[in-house]
């Protein structure tokens, strides 16, 4: 029996479900138990959620009288010394910015194998497929004997329920050293309230959006869906839309349900950053864009027609 | 104040990739700088501008072309400019990480090391963090803003879900920049003519590291093959947003159970 340790996260009180996905990479396979580590919050709140996806050990990261997620070093830290303790067979998280760098500061401290944003894991056999040249290509990697971490893309891996019972575990941590970097605050968007990373549905806009405001077109739409909002790099070039919401090569690369491209041509970089996604809309006045041959649906039409259009019926 | 610059030399993004044999993948086409590493160096260049007391150094652990890349840093504003020799195809970030810092040993501490966050080719993203660990050096990454006031700094990251962190770490440290942390500026033609007379360094990684295994091997690589062929939908714009509200329903109820 393998045990693999899935470092939850969490933000602002609640699980995320690319966490929830993680724990079912684990629980694929028969001869994997998952023990769930679970850093600054209270286990008795969580317990029935973890449960829930065949959590059978919950270890409880806790230092009294402060939070660890301010202090990444000593977060770090902190889990690395559970894992010390706990020796489980491998350690894996979502791959989200957050788990992505945690889990690089504790493989860097413990000198273990990582590899992170693989887009599947099968934990008995040890080997994942990790996507490098953007995309280009998959390398399948095993990992020699001995502890290995990985991270695991959100939205690669569909969430699955197999109940379980769990036991808590306090793993009280004490330090006098916080470490020498501290999160000072954290400035929430509320208009972005969707991680793109881990939508089921993203709208995102090109060039052709022409201005900022003009944005708000799909923010409408997205809002009624659920839906999160990306933008083209020449969308971000031209200062129409944030870095944060730039999907591709040199943005952020997301594997949702369905993407809608309202205006995007369909360069090689921006597609490298959308691939993945299941199904793929295209919306575009221009009938030579490259992204015709890249979808599954095309609409050859004016987005600022069709965009409305689909808000309406959306209500 | 010395500043040191990681900059590797990657693929163009545009290239076509093929795979050699079970265990290669080659781009017989143009190599870069890794655009990540242009924000890196363009961030540390504009601290020299501001202290013109600092220097600049780039380093790139790669084969003998690599030196294109590390012409195109020293045009771009770097000092000096040192490229660690090898003849690993893909070095993972374990080997890179131990080659920068037994470089970085050779000379005296650097204040700053600047790097990209991520490679467009191999994509490990860890390669800051083991550099930082084998320096001893606290390490940020991802970086989309950076203020520096004596040996305080304060960096912005995306932490996801639309919210940015805001972090306080010091001097000596390890920062690894994202797009948006600055705009890279092109090298122009004289400085590129004047940087082709500067010496490239050079030291065979061999030299200066026991190689040592990343922890797995790679068992195969697979080319990605996009297979998708577009249906058009025609008609007037409400026949065309009525199949696409359709269309969409369908394929989220198949997604995620959330």
């Amino acid at each position: 029996m393998l045990t693999i340790a899935i470092i939850i996260e969490t933000d602002q009180g609640e699980i995320k479900p690319s966490s929830c996905e993680a724990i079912t990479a684990a629980r694929t396979h028969d001869s994997c138990s998952v023990t769930a580590f679970l850093v600054d919050e209270d286990p008795a709140k969580h317990r029935r959620l973890l449960e829930a996806y065949g959590t059978t050990t919950i270890v409880s990261i806790r230092k009294p009288g402060s939070r660890l997620d301010e202090r990444p070093e000593d977060a770090a830290a902190a889990v690395a010394e559970a894992v010390k303790r706990f020796k489980p067979d491998g350690l894996a998280a979502a791959g989200t910015r957050r788990g992505n760098d945690l889990l690089s500061r504790i493989a860097a401290m413990l000198d273990i194998p990582l590899v992170l944003d693989c887009t599947h894991v099968d934990f008995a056999a040890r080997r994942v497929h990790k996507s490098r040249f953007s995309g280009k290509t998959t390398a399948v990697l095993e990992f020699d004997p001995g502890l290995f971490a990985c991270s695991i893309r959100p939205k690669t891996v569909q969430a699955r329920l197999s109940r379980a019972n769990a036991e808590i575990v306090a793993f009280p941590y004490r330090s006098s050293d916080p470490g020498r970097i501290k999160v000072k605050g954290v400035q929430r968007n509320p208009d972005a309230p969707v991680e793109l990373t881990e939508a089921s549905i993203i709208l995102s806009g090109g060039k052709a959006m022409g201005s900022a405001e003009n944005f708000m077109i799909l923010n409408t739409c997205a809002r009624k869906i659920g839906a999160a909002v990306g933008a083209s790099r020449a969308a971000v070039d031209a200062g129409f839309a944030p870095h944060s919401m730039q999907v591709g090569q040199t943005g952020k690369t997301v594997s949702p349900s369905v993407y809608i491209a309202c205006g995007i041509s369909g360069s090689i970089q921006h597609f490298a950053g959308m691939k993945t996604s299941r199904t793929i809309i295209a919306v575009n006045i221009d009938p030579e864009a490259p992204i015709f041959s890249k979808c599954d649906y095309g609409v050859l039409g004016d987005l600022f027609e069709i965009v409305p259009a689909l808000t309406e019926l959306l209500t | 104040m010395k500043i040191v610059v990681c900059v590797k030399h990657v693929p163009d993004t545009a290239a076509r990739v093929s795979i050699l044999g079970a265990a290669e993948c080659d781009a017989g086409t143009r190599y870069v700088m890794n655009p990540h590493d242009e924000y890196a160096l363009e961030q540390a260049v504009s601290i020299k501008r501001e202290d013109g007391a600092s220097e600049v150094t780039a380093v790139s652990l790669g084969n003998a072309d690599a030196e294109k890349t590390l012409r195109a840093a020293l045009a771009l504003g770097a000092d000096r400019a040192i490229l660690i020799e090898t003849d690993v195809a893909f070095p993972g970030p374990g080997l890179t990480a131990a080659g920068l810092a037994a470089v970085m040993r050779l000379g005296s501490s650097p204040d700053l090391v600047f790097t990209g966050s991520r490679s467009v080719d191999t994509e490990a993203m860890q390669t800051p963090y083991r550099l930082a660990a084998i320096l001893g050096l606290p390490v940020v990454t991802e970086i989309t803003s950076f203020e520096m006031a004596g040996k305080t700094l304060t960096v912005e990251r995306d932490r996801g879900s639309g919210a940015m962190e805001e972090i306080e770490l010091f001097l000596p440290c390890v920062v690894g920049a994202a797009r948006g942390l600055n705009i890279p500026r092109s090298p122009t033609l004289p400085s590129l003519m004047h940087a082709r007379k500067k010496p490239v360094e050079k030291i065979p990684l061999d030299a200066i590291v026991e190689h040592r295994s990343e922890g797995f091997r790679m068992v195969r690589i697979e080319a990605a093959v996009d297979e998708r062929r577009a249906q058009m939908i025609s008609g007037t714009t409400q026949e065309a947003a009525e199949m696409l509200a359709r269309i969409i329903k369908t394929a989220s109820a198949e997604g995620i159970g959330d």
